[in-house]
Protein backbone atom coordinates (compact mmCIF):
# COMPACT_ATOMS: atom_id res chain seq x y z
CA UNK A 1 0.00 0.00 0.00
CA UNK A 2 1.99 2.98 -0.78
CA UNK A 3 1.48 6.79 0.94
CA UNK A 4 -1.27 7.76 -1.92
CA UNK A 5 -3.41 4.70 -1.53
CA UNK A 6 -3.45 5.17 2.50
CA UNK A 7 -4.51 8.88 1.85
CA UNK A 8 -7.31 7.74 0.17
CA UNK A 9 -8.41 5.44 2.24
CA UNK A 10 -8.29 7.77 5.27
CA UNK A 11 -10.15 9.89 3.22
CA UNK A 12 -12.45 7.68 2.30
CA UNK A 13 -13.37 6.90 5.94
CA UNK A 14 -13.98 10.10 6.99
CA UNK A 15 -16.25 11.21 3.74
CA UNK A 16 -18.73 8.28 4.28
CA UNK A 17 -22.24 9.63 2.89
CA UNK A 18 -20.37 11.58 0.01
CA UNK A 19 -18.64 8.21 -1.39
CA UNK A 20 -21.82 6.33 -0.78
CA UNK A 21 -24.27 8.65 -2.45
CA UNK A 22 -22.04 9.14 -5.32
CA UNK A 23 -21.73 5.25 -5.29
CA UNK A 24 -25.48 5.03 -5.43
CA UNK A 25 -25.65 7.62 -8.34
CA UNK A 26 -23.34 5.33 -10.07
CA UNK A 27 -25.03 1.82 -9.77
CA UNK A 28 -28.49 3.74 -10.52
CA UNK A 29 -26.55 4.84 -13.73
CA UNK A 30 -25.15 1.55 -14.56
CA UNK A 31 -28.88 -0.13 -14.07
CA UNK A 32 -30.48 2.20 -16.51
CA UNK A 33 -27.48 2.05 -18.92
CA UNK A 34 -27.58 -1.84 -18.87
CA UNK A 35 -31.38 -2.14 -19.26
CA UNK A 36 -32.01 0.07 -21.94
CA UNK A 37 -29.70 -1.87 -23.74
CA UNK A 38 -31.60 -4.74 -22.94
CA UNK A 39 -34.86 -3.16 -24.27
CA UNK A 40 -32.96 -2.38 -27.55
CA UNK A 41 -31.57 -5.84 -27.65
CA UNK A 42 -36.09 -6.80 -27.91
CA UNK A 43 -36.57 -7.62 -24.73
CA UNK A 44 -39.65 -6.79 -22.33
CA UNK A 45 -38.88 -4.01 -19.98
CA UNK A 46 -39.64 -6.44 -17.31
CA UNK A 47 -37.07 -8.98 -18.50
CA UNK A 48 -34.36 -6.52 -19.36
CA UNK A 49 -34.67 -5.11 -15.47
CA UNK A 50 -34.41 -8.80 -14.59
CA UNK A 51 -31.52 -9.78 -16.72
CA UNK A 52 -29.44 -6.34 -15.78
CA UNK A 53 -29.72 -7.52 -12.16
CA UNK A 54 -28.76 -10.70 -12.44
CA UNK A 55 -26.05 -9.88 -14.41
CA UNK A 56 -24.70 -7.40 -11.66
CA UNK A 57 -24.73 -9.90 -8.91
CA UNK A 58 -25.89 -9.24 -5.24
CA UNK A 59 -26.04 -5.25 -5.17
CA UNK A 60 -25.19 -4.55 -1.20
CA UNK A 61 -22.66 -7.17 -1.30
CA UNK A 62 -20.76 -5.16 -4.20
CA UNK A 63 -21.11 -2.02 -2.45
CA UNK A 64 -19.89 -3.77 1.16
CA UNK A 65 -16.91 -4.84 -1.48
CA UNK A 66 -16.45 -1.40 -2.73
CA UNK A 67 -16.49 -0.35 0.70
CA UNK A 68 -14.00 -2.27 1.84
CA UNK A 69 -11.17 -1.52 -0.76
CA UNK A 70 -11.71 1.85 -0.62
CA UNK A 71 -11.42 3.14 3.22
CA UNK A 72 -10.55 1.16 6.28
CA UNK A 73 -12.69 -1.49 7.11
CA UNK A 74 -10.95 -2.78 10.31
CA UNK A 75 -11.32 0.40 11.87
CA UNK A 76 -15.64 0.99 10.58
CA UNK A 77 -16.04 -2.79 12.29
CA UNK A 78 -13.84 -1.58 15.24
CA UNK A 79 -16.20 1.45 15.91
CA UNK A 80 -18.90 -0.33 15.26
CA UNK A 81 -17.88 -3.04 17.98
CA UNK A 82 -17.13 0.11 20.33
CA UNK A 83 -20.41 2.06 20.08
CA UNK A 84 -22.62 -1.35 20.49
CA UNK A 85 -19.95 -1.78 23.43
CA UNK A 86 -20.77 1.22 24.77
CA UNK A 87 -24.81 0.61 24.37
CA UNK A 88 -24.53 -2.62 26.23
CA UNK A 89 -22.39 -1.47 29.45
CA UNK A 90 -24.80 1.47 29.79
CA UNK A 91 -27.70 -0.50 29.53
CA UNK A 92 -26.63 -2.86 32.47
CA UNK A 93 -24.69 0.00 34.63
CA UNK A 94 -24.12 -1.70 37.59
CA UNK A 95 -22.32 -4.59 36.28
CA UNK A 96 -20.03 -1.70 34.55
CA UNK A 97 -19.43 0.78 37.00
CA UNK A 98 -18.32 -2.15 39.57
CA UNK A 99 -16.35 -4.26 36.87
CA UNK A 100 -14.69 -0.60 36.23
CA UNK A 101 -13.92 -0.22 39.95
CA UNK A 102 -12.37 -3.24 41.35
CA UNK A 103 -10.50 -3.10 37.89
CA UNK A 104 -9.25 0.48 38.58
CA UNK A 105 -8.35 -0.78 42.25
CA UNK A 106 -6.39 -3.75 40.52
CA UNK A 107 -4.05 -2.08 38.05
CA UNK A 108 -3.98 1.43 40.65
CA UNK A 109 -2.30 -0.59 43.07
CA UNK A 110 -0.30 -2.64 40.82
CA UNK A 111 0.83 0.74 38.58
CA UNK A 112 1.38 2.68 42.74
CA UNK A 113 4.18 -0.89 43.54
CA UNK A 114 5.64 -0.94 39.42
CA UNK A 115 6.55 2.96 40.05
CA UNK A 116 8.78 2.34 43.26
CA UNK A 117 9.86 -0.58 42.08
CA UNK A 118 11.15 1.10 39.05
CA UNK A 119 12.46 3.83 40.84
CA UNK A 120 13.90 1.80 43.41
CA UNK A 121 15.43 -1.63 41.30
CA UNK A 122 14.96 -0.76 38.04
CA UNK A 123 16.18 2.44 37.77
CA UNK A 124 20.06 3.87 37.35
CA UNK A 125 21.27 5.57 40.69
CA UNK A 126 21.17 9.37 39.49
CA UNK A 127 25.01 9.60 39.02
CA UNK A 128 27.67 9.37 35.62
CA UNK A 129 27.86 6.22 34.91
CA UNK A 130 26.30 4.64 38.08
CA UNK A 131 27.27 1.44 36.83
CA UNK A 132 30.89 1.53 37.81
CA UNK A 133 30.17 2.83 41.25
CA UNK A 134 31.40 0.36 43.61
CA UNK A 135 30.24 -0.30 47.72
CA UNK A 136 33.19 -1.25 49.62
CA UNK A 137 32.50 -3.23 52.64
CA UNK A 138 33.43 -6.24 54.40
CA UNK A 139 31.62 -9.54 52.78
CA UNK A 140 30.12 -9.74 56.56
CA UNK A 141 28.99 -6.28 56.87
CA UNK A 142 25.65 -5.63 58.65
CA UNK A 143 25.15 -2.62 60.08
CA UNK A 144 27.45 1.27 59.39
CA UNK A 145 30.04 0.45 61.94
CA UNK A 146 31.45 -2.73 60.59
CA UNK A 147 31.28 -1.80 57.29
CA UNK A 148 33.38 1.34 57.61
CA UNK A 149 37.50 2.15 57.43
CA UNK A 150 39.45 3.94 59.02
CA UNK A 151 41.37 7.10 57.64
CA UNK A 152 44.78 5.50 57.01
CA UNK A 153 42.85 2.48 55.92
CA UNK A 154 41.32 4.82 53.58
CA UNK A 155 45.12 6.84 52.59
CA UNK A 156 46.98 3.19 51.75
CA UNK A 157 43.76 1.66 49.78
CA UNK A 158 44.01 5.43 47.56
CA UNK A 159 47.67 4.86 46.69
CA UNK A 160 47.74 1.02 46.83
CA UNK A 161 44.90 0.06 44.49
CA UNK A 162 44.96 -1.04 40.92
CA UNK A 163 41.15 -1.47 40.57
CA UNK A 164 39.61 2.15 40.76
CA UNK A 165 39.82 5.10 39.02
CA UNK A 166 38.70 6.32 42.37
CA UNK A 167 38.08 6.04 45.77
CA UNK A 168 35.48 8.22 47.99
CA UNK A 169 33.51 7.84 51.31
CA UNK A 170 31.93 10.02 53.53
CA UNK A 171 31.75 10.16 57.44
CA UNK A 172 29.10 7.58 58.23
CA UNK A 173 28.38 8.69 62.01
CA UNK A 174 26.66 12.26 61.26
CA UNK A 175 23.90 12.78 63.45
CA UNK A 176 20.66 14.60 61.97
CA UNK A 177 20.70 18.61 63.40
CA UNK A 178 24.46 18.22 64.03
CA UNK A 179 25.02 21.84 62.95
CA UNK A 180 23.59 24.97 63.61
CA UNK A 181 23.28 27.70 61.56
CA UNK A 182 23.08 31.36 62.61
CA UNK A 183 23.08 34.88 61.64
CA UNK A 184 19.66 34.27 59.48
CA UNK A 185 16.98 34.82 62.28
CA UNK A 186 16.64 32.85 65.05
CA UNK A 187 19.68 29.54 65.19
CA UNK A 188 18.40 26.60 63.47
CA UNK A 189 19.86 23.37 63.77
CA UNK A 190 20.63 21.79 60.16
CA UNK A 191 21.82 18.30 58.88
CA UNK A 192 25.42 18.12 57.64
CA UNK A 193 27.53 15.32 55.95
CA UNK A 194 31.31 15.58 55.77
CA UNK A 195 32.36 14.12 53.09
CA UNK A 196 36.25 13.26 51.35
CA UNK A 197 36.89 16.40 49.13
CA UNK A 198 36.88 14.36 45.79
CA UNK A 199 33.20 12.82 46.82
CA UNK A 200 31.37 14.68 43.78
CA UNK A 201 33.95 14.24 41.47
CA UNK A 202 34.00 10.44 42.10
CA UNK A 203 30.47 9.73 41.65
CA UNK A 204 30.30 11.91 39.03
CA UNK A 205 27.75 15.00 40.53
CA UNK A 206 28.60 18.37 38.97
CA UNK A 207 27.62 21.81 41.97
CA UNK A 208 25.16 23.71 39.73
CA UNK A 209 26.75 26.70 40.82
CA UNK A 210 29.74 27.31 42.25
CA UNK A 211 32.45 24.32 42.68
CA UNK A 212 33.16 21.37 44.67
CA UNK A 213 36.12 20.99 47.02
CA UNK A 214 39.86 21.92 46.47
CA UNK A 215 42.30 19.87 48.06
CA UNK A 216 43.72 23.07 50.57
CA UNK A 217 39.93 23.20 52.07
CA UNK A 218 40.66 19.34 53.33
CA UNK A 219 43.80 19.69 55.27
CA UNK A 220 43.77 20.62 58.98
CA UNK A 221 43.82 24.81 59.10
CA UNK A 222 42.53 25.06 55.36
CA UNK A 223 39.82 27.60 54.82
CA UNK A 224 36.15 26.68 56.25
CA UNK A 225 34.11 25.86 53.45
CA UNK A 226 30.50 24.28 52.37
CA UNK A 227 28.34 23.06 49.44
CA UNK A 228 24.68 23.57 49.98
CA UNK A 229 21.76 20.72 49.07
CA UNK A 230 19.73 22.87 46.13
CA UNK A 231 16.46 22.13 48.30
CA UNK A 232 18.31 24.09 51.48
CA UNK A 233 19.74 27.28 49.02
CA UNK A 234 16.09 27.38 48.04
CA UNK A 235 14.48 26.67 51.34
CA UNK A 236 16.98 29.14 53.48
CA UNK A 237 18.15 31.35 50.94
CA UNK A 238 15.60 31.84 48.50
CA UNK A 239 17.91 30.64 46.03
CA UNK A 240 19.83 33.54 45.97
CA UNK A 241 22.42 33.36 43.51
CA UNK A 242 24.85 35.87 45.30
CA UNK A 243 25.29 33.20 47.90
CA UNK A 244 28.33 31.51 46.20
CA UNK A 245 31.47 32.77 47.68
CA UNK A 246 29.95 34.56 50.90
CA UNK A 247 30.27 33.21 53.97
CA UNK A 248 27.46 32.24 56.53
CA UNK A 249 27.73 31.49 60.45
CA UNK A 250 27.85 27.46 61.28
CA UNK A 251 28.46 26.68 65.23
CA UNK A 252 29.33 30.14 65.54
CA UNK A 253 32.26 30.41 62.81
CA UNK A 254 32.42 31.49 59.22
CA UNK A 255 31.76 29.39 56.39
CA UNK A 256 32.29 29.96 53.26
CA UNK A 257 29.52 28.81 50.19
CA UNK A 258 31.29 27.44 47.44
CA UNK A 259 28.50 25.75 45.04
CA UNK A 260 25.20 24.53 45.70
CA UNK A 261 24.68 20.81 44.25
CA UNK A 262 22.21 19.88 41.46
CA UNK A 263 18.45 19.40 42.73
CA UNK A 264 19.30 15.44 41.22
CA UNK A 265 21.85 15.11 43.97
CA UNK A 266 19.63 13.77 46.92
CA UNK A 267 22.49 11.95 49.36
CA UNK A 268 19.96 10.84 51.89
CA UNK A 269 17.51 9.04 49.12
CA UNK A 270 20.78 7.15 48.29
CA UNK A 271 22.82 6.38 50.97
CA UNK A 272 20.59 7.10 54.56
CA UNK A 273 16.94 6.67 53.33
CA UNK A 274 14.63 9.05 55.72
CA UNK A 275 17.27 11.92 56.16
CA UNK A 276 17.82 15.11 54.24
CA UNK A 277 21.21 16.25 53.87
CA UNK A 278 21.01 20.19 54.11
CA UNK A 279 25.10 20.56 54.01
CA UNK A 280 28.47 18.98 52.90
CA UNK A 281 31.65 19.66 54.41
CA UNK A 282 34.72 18.70 53.20
CA UNK A 283 36.56 15.92 55.60
CA UNK A 284 39.49 16.57 57.03
CA UNK A 285 41.68 13.60 57.35
CA UNK A 286 44.02 14.67 59.90
CA UNK A 287 40.84 15.28 62.47
CA UNK A 288 39.11 11.79 62.21
CA UNK A 289 42.53 10.19 61.94
CA UNK A 290 42.55 9.48 65.68
CA UNK A 291 38.77 8.18 65.91
CA UNK A 292 38.91 4.49 64.10
CA UNK A 293 36.70 3.43 61.74
CA UNK A 294 34.60 6.24 60.60
CA UNK A 295 34.49 6.47 56.92
CA UNK A 296 31.88 4.61 54.24
CA UNK A 297 34.06 3.70 50.82
CA UNK A 298 32.52 4.35 47.22
CA UNK A 299 34.83 3.36 44.49
CA UNK A 300 34.66 3.85 40.67
CA UNK A 301 36.25 1.34 38.69
CA UNK A 302 38.56 1.79 35.91
CA UNK A 303 36.53 0.84 32.02
CA UNK A 304 39.03 -2.20 32.18
CA UNK A 305 38.10 -3.60 35.87
CA UNK A 306 35.39 -5.88 36.62
CA UNK A 307 33.63 -6.90 39.92
CA UNK A 308 35.33 -10.49 39.80
CA UNK A 309 38.64 -8.21 39.66
CA UNK A 310 38.33 -5.77 41.84
CA UNK A 311 36.99 -8.77 44.52
CA UNK A 312 40.41 -10.38 43.96
CA UNK A 313 42.40 -7.53 44.80
CA UNK A 314 40.66 -6.47 47.67
CA UNK A 315 41.06 -10.41 49.08
CA UNK A 316 45.01 -9.57 49.13
CA UNK A 317 44.88 -5.52 50.03
CA UNK A 318 43.02 -4.96 52.86
CA UNK A 319 44.23 -7.51 55.01
CA UNK A 320 47.72 -4.87 54.64
CA UNK A 321 45.82 -1.31 55.98
CA UNK A 322 45.91 -0.16 59.45
CA UNK A 323 43.55 0.76 61.54
CA UNK A 324 46.35 3.42 62.75
CA UNK A 325 49.73 3.53 61.49
CA UNK A 326 50.48 4.53 64.83
CA UNK A 327 50.41 0.79 66.62
CA UNK A 328 52.11 -1.41 64.06
CA UNK A 329 50.21 -4.02 65.68
CA UNK A 330 47.03 -2.75 64.03
CA UNK A 331 47.46 -4.01 60.20
CA UNK A 332 45.80 -6.89 59.59
CA UNK A 333 42.17 -6.41 60.86
CA UNK A 334 40.45 -5.32 57.38
CA UNK A 335 38.74 -7.28 54.95
CA UNK A 336 36.30 -6.16 51.71
CA UNK A 337 34.28 -7.60 49.10
CA UNK A 338 32.97 -4.49 46.70
CA UNK A 339 29.69 -4.82 45.49
CA UNK A 340 27.62 -2.87 43.11
CA UNK A 341 26.74 0.34 45.05
CA UNK A 342 23.21 0.01 43.16
CA UNK A 343 22.98 -3.57 44.95
CA UNK A 344 23.53 -2.10 48.57
CA UNK A 345 21.06 0.89 47.58
CA UNK A 346 18.22 -1.44 47.05
CA UNK A 347 18.85 -4.46 48.37
CA UNK A 348 17.94 -4.32 51.90
CA UNK A 349 14.64 -3.77 50.39
CA UNK A 350 14.64 -5.38 47.46
CA UNK A 351 13.04 -8.86 48.79
CA UNK A 352 10.75 -7.26 50.32
CA UNK A 353 9.59 -5.14 47.04
CA UNK A 354 9.66 -8.22 44.78
CA UNK A 355 6.78 -9.88 47.57
CA UNK A 356 4.89 -7.10 47.32
CA UNK A 357 5.31 -6.92 43.65
CA UNK A 358 4.32 -10.06 43.53
CA UNK A 359 1.25 -9.29 45.98
CA UNK A 360 -0.36 -7.17 43.61
CA UNK A 361 0.03 -9.63 40.94
CA UNK A 362 -1.86 -12.01 42.52
CA UNK A 363 -4.58 -9.37 43.53
CA UNK A 364 -5.34 -8.30 39.64
CA UNK A 365 -5.64 -12.08 38.89
CA UNK A 366 -8.25 -12.44 41.52
CA UNK A 367 -9.88 -9.32 39.75
CA UNK A 368 -9.50 -10.83 36.87
CA UNK A 369 -10.58 -14.04 37.98
CA UNK A 370 -13.59 -12.20 39.81
CA UNK A 371 -14.46 -10.18 36.56
CA UNK A 372 -14.33 -13.60 34.95
CA UNK A 373 -17.32 -15.00 36.44
CA UNK A 374 -19.35 -11.56 36.04
CA UNK A 375 -18.64 -12.37 32.53
CA UNK A 376 -19.52 -15.52 32.62
CA UNK A 377 -22.94 -14.71 34.70
CA UNK A 378 -23.25 -12.45 31.55
CA UNK A 379 -22.81 -14.76 29.21
CA UNK A 380 -25.48 -17.19 30.20
CA UNK A 381 -27.73 -14.41 30.11
CA UNK A 382 -26.59 -13.26 26.15
CA UNK A 383 -26.75 -16.58 24.80
CA UNK A 384 -29.60 -15.37 22.62
CA UNK A 385 -27.95 -12.46 21.33
CA UNK A 386 -24.96 -14.44 20.17
CA UNK A 387 -27.05 -17.24 18.71
CA UNK A 388 -28.81 -14.39 16.80
CA UNK A 389 -25.75 -12.92 15.70
CA UNK A 390 -24.06 -16.07 14.31
CA UNK A 391 -27.63 -16.59 12.66
CA UNK A 392 -27.28 -13.61 10.74
CA UNK A 393 -23.94 -14.35 9.73
CA UNK A 394 -21.18 -13.36 12.44
CA UNK A 395 -18.55 -16.05 12.38
CA UNK A 396 -16.41 -17.05 15.54
CA UNK A 397 -14.16 -14.63 14.87
CA UNK A 398 -16.33 -11.78 14.92
CA UNK A 399 -18.14 -12.80 17.80
CA UNK A 400 -14.63 -13.56 19.78
CA UNK A 401 -13.28 -9.97 18.57
CA UNK A 402 -16.80 -8.31 19.91
CA UNK A 403 -15.90 -10.29 23.09
CA UNK A 404 -12.72 -8.64 23.49
CA UNK A 405 -13.55 -5.35 22.40
CA UNK A 406 -16.15 -5.15 25.36
CA UNK A 407 -13.07 -6.49 27.50
CA UNK A 408 -11.12 -3.84 26.12
CA UNK A 409 -13.13 -1.08 26.79
CA UNK A 410 -13.59 -2.15 30.28
CA UNK A 411 -10.00 -2.68 31.14
CA UNK A 412 -9.60 0.47 29.65
CA UNK A 413 -11.60 2.54 31.60
CA UNK A 414 -10.49 0.72 34.84
CA UNK A 415 -7.16 1.51 33.86
CA UNK A 416 -7.65 5.39 33.53
CA UNK A 417 -9.06 5.17 36.81
CA UNK A 418 -6.22 2.98 38.20
CA UNK A 419 -4.05 5.53 36.77
CA UNK A 420 -5.30 8.58 38.58
CA UNK A 421 -5.66 6.71 41.16
CA UNK A 422 -1.75 5.08 41.22
CA UNK A 423 -0.66 9.13 40.40
CA UNK A 424 -2.37 10.06 44.09
CA UNK A 425 -0.87 7.28 45.94
CA UNK A 426 2.72 7.95 44.00
CA UNK A 427 2.94 11.59 44.37
CA UNK A 428 1.72 11.03 48.33
CA UNK A 429 4.61 8.30 48.76
CA UNK A 430 7.08 10.67 46.72
CA UNK A 431 6.45 13.01 50.28
CA UNK A 432 6.88 10.82 52.64
CA UNK A 433 10.09 12.09 54.24
CA UNK A 434 9.80 9.85 56.86
CA UNK A 435 9.34 6.81 55.22
CA UNK A 436 13.47 4.83 55.16
CA UNK A 437 13.04 4.37 51.53
CA UNK A 438 15.69 4.44 49.43
CA UNK A 439 15.12 7.11 46.20
CA UNK A 440 11.86 7.57 47.31
CA UNK A 441 11.38 11.10 46.77
CA UNK A 442 11.64 9.99 43.10
CA UNK A 443 8.97 7.47 42.82
CA UNK A 444 6.60 8.99 40.28
CA UNK A 445 4.42 7.57 37.89
CA UNK A 446 6.37 7.71 34.25
CA UNK A 447 7.01 6.54 30.83
CA UNK A 448 7.86 2.67 32.01
CA UNK A 449 5.04 3.15 34.69
CA UNK A 450 2.60 4.01 31.67
CA UNK A 451 3.63 0.58 29.50
CA UNK A 452 3.97 -1.33 32.26
CA UNK A 453 -0.35 -0.34 32.66
CA UNK A 454 -0.51 -0.92 29.28
CA UNK A 455 0.78 -4.26 29.77
CA UNK A 456 -1.12 -5.25 32.14
CA UNK A 457 -4.74 -3.64 31.29
CA UNK A 458 -4.24 -6.13 27.65
CA UNK A 459 -3.20 -8.80 30.01
CA UNK A 460 -6.13 -8.36 32.41
CA UNK A 461 -8.80 -7.73 29.26
CA UNK A 462 -7.47 -10.52 27.49
CA UNK A 463 -7.63 -12.98 30.72
CA UNK A 464 -10.97 -11.98 31.71
CA UNK A 465 -12.57 -11.35 28.54
CA UNK A 466 -11.74 -14.66 26.76
CA UNK A 467 -11.64 -16.95 29.57
CA UNK A 468 -15.44 -17.10 30.17
CA UNK A 469 -16.15 -18.19 26.46
CA UNK B 1 -20.22 -24.26 -23.50
CA UNK B 2 -20.35 -26.95 -20.90
CA UNK B 3 -17.63 -25.97 -18.99
CA UNK B 4 -17.77 -23.76 -15.99
CA UNK B 5 -17.07 -19.94 -16.23
CA UNK B 6 -13.66 -19.65 -14.57
CA UNK B 7 -13.25 -17.95 -11.25
CA UNK B 8 -11.21 -14.80 -11.46
CA UNK B 9 -7.65 -15.03 -9.78
CA UNK B 10 -6.93 -12.36 -7.25
CA UNK B 11 -5.10 -9.41 -9.13
CA UNK B 12 -6.72 -10.47 -12.15
CA UNK B 13 -10.01 -8.00 -12.10
CA UNK B 14 -7.60 -4.91 -12.25
CA UNK B 15 -5.14 -5.94 -14.82
CA UNK B 16 -7.88 -6.50 -16.60
CA UNK B 17 -9.52 -2.97 -16.26
CA UNK B 18 -6.74 -0.91 -17.28
CA UNK B 19 -6.13 -3.29 -20.15
CA UNK B 20 -9.73 -2.26 -21.02
CA UNK B 21 -9.23 1.88 -20.77
CA UNK B 22 -6.15 1.68 -22.39
CA UNK B 23 -7.77 -0.07 -25.61
CA UNK B 24 -11.11 2.09 -25.40
CA UNK B 25 -10.36 5.19 -23.72
CA UNK B 26 -12.92 6.69 -21.60
CA UNK B 27 -15.49 4.31 -20.26
CA UNK B 28 -18.17 3.94 -17.75
CA UNK B 29 -18.34 1.17 -15.25
CA UNK B 30 -21.19 -0.44 -17.24
CA UNK B 31 -19.00 -0.76 -20.48
CA UNK B 32 -15.69 -1.59 -18.49
CA UNK B 33 -18.03 -4.94 -17.60
CA UNK B 34 -19.51 -5.99 -20.71
CA UNK B 35 -15.97 -5.26 -22.34
CA UNK B 36 -14.61 -7.46 -20.37
CA UNK B 37 -17.48 -10.53 -20.88
CA UNK B 38 -17.15 -9.75 -24.69
CA UNK B 39 -13.47 -9.84 -25.00
CA UNK B 40 -13.19 -12.58 -22.72
CA UNK B 41 -16.48 -14.88 -24.66
CA UNK B 42 -18.33 -15.02 -21.43
CA UNK B 43 -15.65 -17.26 -20.09
CA UNK B 44 -14.89 -15.47 -16.55
CA UNK B 45 -17.41 -15.27 -14.14
CA UNK B 46 -18.14 -11.95 -13.55
CA UNK B 47 -20.64 -10.10 -11.36
CA UNK B 48 -20.18 -7.15 -12.50
CA UNK B 49 -20.91 -5.30 -9.23
CA UNK B 50 -17.67 -6.50 -8.50
CA UNK B 51 -16.13 -3.92 -10.86
CA UNK B 52 -16.99 -1.26 -8.44
CA UNK B 53 -14.81 -2.32 -5.57
CA UNK B 54 -11.89 -2.52 -8.30
CA UNK B 55 -12.30 0.76 -10.25
CA UNK B 56 -12.02 2.54 -6.76
CA UNK B 57 -9.04 0.70 -5.57
CA UNK B 58 -7.43 1.64 -9.03
CA UNK B 59 -8.77 5.22 -8.79
CA UNK B 60 -7.29 5.60 -5.25
CA UNK B 61 -3.84 4.42 -6.55
CA UNK B 62 -4.03 6.78 -9.23
CA UNK B 63 -3.48 4.77 -11.96
CA UNK B 64 -7.22 5.77 -13.50
CA UNK B 65 -8.74 8.82 -13.39
CA UNK B 66 -12.33 9.53 -12.78
CA UNK B 67 -14.76 12.22 -14.23
CA UNK B 68 -18.71 12.49 -14.06
CA UNK B 69 -20.01 12.64 -18.20
CA UNK B 70 -22.79 12.18 -20.07
CA UNK B 71 -23.46 8.97 -22.05
CA UNK B 72 -24.99 9.14 -25.96
CA UNK B 73 -28.11 8.72 -24.74
CA UNK B 74 -28.12 11.56 -22.54
CA UNK B 75 -27.35 9.64 -19.05
CA UNK B 76 -25.19 11.01 -16.50
CA UNK B 77 -22.36 8.52 -15.28
CA UNK B 78 -19.13 8.59 -14.52
CA UNK B 79 -16.60 8.02 -16.84
CA UNK B 80 -13.01 6.23 -16.27
CA UNK B 81 -9.76 6.55 -18.10
CA UNK B 82 -6.34 5.46 -17.39
CA UNK B 83 -3.53 7.64 -16.17
CA UNK B 84 0.06 7.61 -16.96
CA UNK B 85 1.08 5.62 -13.81
CA UNK B 86 -1.63 3.26 -14.65
CA UNK B 87 -0.13 2.81 -17.98
CA UNK B 88 3.50 2.48 -16.46
CA UNK B 89 1.40 -0.28 -14.17
CA UNK B 90 -0.12 -2.05 -16.75
CA UNK B 91 3.07 -2.87 -18.54
CA UNK B 92 4.68 -3.93 -15.24
CA UNK B 93 1.08 -6.50 -14.18
CA UNK B 94 1.13 -7.50 -18.06
CA UNK B 95 4.89 -8.58 -18.76
CA UNK B 96 4.64 -10.53 -15.13
CA UNK B 97 1.36 -12.21 -16.40
CA UNK B 98 3.17 -13.46 -19.32
CA UNK B 99 6.20 -14.58 -17.89
CA UNK B 100 3.90 -16.65 -15.38
CA UNK B 101 1.62 -17.94 -17.86
CA UNK B 102 4.40 -19.23 -19.93
CA UNK B 103 6.28 -20.70 -17.14
CA UNK B 104 2.64 -22.36 -16.30
CA UNK B 105 2.72 -23.30 -19.30
CA UNK B 106 6.20 -24.81 -19.80
CA UNK B 107 5.72 -26.38 -16.43
CA UNK B 108 2.39 -28.44 -17.32
CA UNK B 109 3.31 -29.38 -20.97
CA UNK B 110 6.71 -30.52 -19.90
CA UNK B 111 5.50 -33.58 -17.82
CA UNK B 112 4.02 -34.69 -20.53
CA UNK B 113 6.69 -34.71 -23.35
CA UNK B 114 9.69 -34.51 -21.98
CA UNK B 115 9.85 -37.46 -19.38
CA UNK B 116 12.57 -39.21 -18.62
Amino acid sequence: MNLREIFGRVSSFFHKPERDRELDAEMQAHFEIAIEENVRRGMSEQEARRQALIRFGGVERAKEEQRASRGLPWLDVLLQDLRYTLRTLKRDPMFSVIAVLILALGIGANIAVFSVVNAILLRPLPFHDPDRLMWIAPADANGLSASTYSADAYDDLLTMNKSYEDVTGYFAFSTNDNFKLTGHGDPKPITGISVTQNFFAALGVTPELGRSFTKQEAIKGGPAVVLLSHAFWVRQFGGDRGLIGRSITLDNAPVTVVGVLPETFDFGAVFSPGTKVDIFVPVVMDDIRPWGNTLALIGRLKPSVSVAQAQAEAKVLFPKFYWSKKYPESVGGYTARPFELKQYVSGKVRRSLIVLWCAVGMILLIVCVNLSNLMLARAAARNKEFALRSALGAGRGRLVRQLLTESMVLAGMGAVLGLALAFVITSYLAHQGSLALPLLSSVRVDGAALAWTLGISVGAAVLFGLLPG
Amino acid sequence: MTQTKLDLLQGTLDLMVLQTLTSMGSLHGYGIARRIEQVSGDEVLLNQGTIYASLVRLQQRNWIAAEWGTSDNNRKAKYYSITKEGRGQLAKDAAYWRRLTSVMGRVLSASAGEEM
